[in-house]
């Protein structure tokens, strides 16, 4: 290959990789978010995982790459909680339990307003922010398991391998959580 | 519907709110990610071996 076609190679890579993280950042920074509860957490975890991604894994097969990418970003998210389980702690005793937590902006997720009635966007919105509540509220497998299956769409296989554990585990976990889910969002509206 | 359309139609419907999450996600929190992506990039690419 000569020098050309080496650069030229490269800054192909680059831009698909580029790409590829652009797609799939706000639903790593959402999964990331359900589980920190706080932005600049979750910001940081997705960088982590993705400066380690393009580090270590970039190399690899793209049609691997998403599975790959959540395994460590799994991986970051369970570092995460342990290195946070004594500081939790500490802080609920002085009774600050819920300060490092985002104060959810309802704006955030308020619906495009494009096309439905005021009624429909208040609906919408209160469907959004009770999902977004019992998702938080979920065990962390539970949650990550739910979100890769239901929101990324992986089958069983891919779901364990991104979280590190069985095909059982993630059925068990996945069946729960949507148990819970159903459970706490019966009502949501068809 | 019997318990199983049941259930499909409950992950499509809690499908289609986590993507219009996504969707609305406000214009500091998407610039912030683009700059994490672009530090990311930029970071791997400092660190690997120069051939």
């Amino acid at each position: 290959m000569t020098r050309k076609e080496r650069v030229v190679s490269s800054l192909d890579s680059k831009d698909t990789l580029n790409r590829f993280l652009a797609d799939i950042e706000r639903r790593a920074f959402k999964m990331a978010k359900f589980a920190s509860r706080n932005t600049d957490e979750a910001l940081d975890l997705v960088q982590e995982a993705m400066s380690e991604f393009v580090r270590r894994y970039s190399d690899r097969p793209q049609e691997k790459w998403r599975a790959l990418f959540y395994r460590i970003l799994h991986s970051r998210i369970i570092d995460w909680h342990r290195r946070n389980f004594v500081r939790r702690r500490v802080l609920a005793w002085l009774g600050r339990g819920n300060e490092e937590e985002d104060h959810e902006d309802s704006l955030e997720s308020l619906a495009d307003p494009a096309g439905s009635t005021p009624y429909d966007q208040v609906v919408r919105q209160e469907e959004m922010v009770a999902l977004e509540k019992a998702i938080r509220a979920l065990p962390l497998r539970q949650q990550q398991a739910f979100l890769l299956r239901a929101w990324e769409g992986m089958d069983v296989a891919q779901a364990a391998f991104a979280m590190g554990c069985s095909e059982g585990s993630i059925k068990t976990h996945y069946s729960r959580a949507v148990h819970a889910l159903r459970g706490v969002l019966g009502d949501i509206r068809s | 519907m019997n318990a199983n359309d049941q259930e499909k139609h409950f992950l499509g419907k809690v499908k289609d709110l986590l993507d219009e999450g996504v969707e609305n996600i406000n214009s500091q929190t998407r610039e912030r990610l683009e700059v994490v992506r672009i530090r990311a990039l930029r970071s791997a690419e400092e660190k690997r071996p120069k051939s």
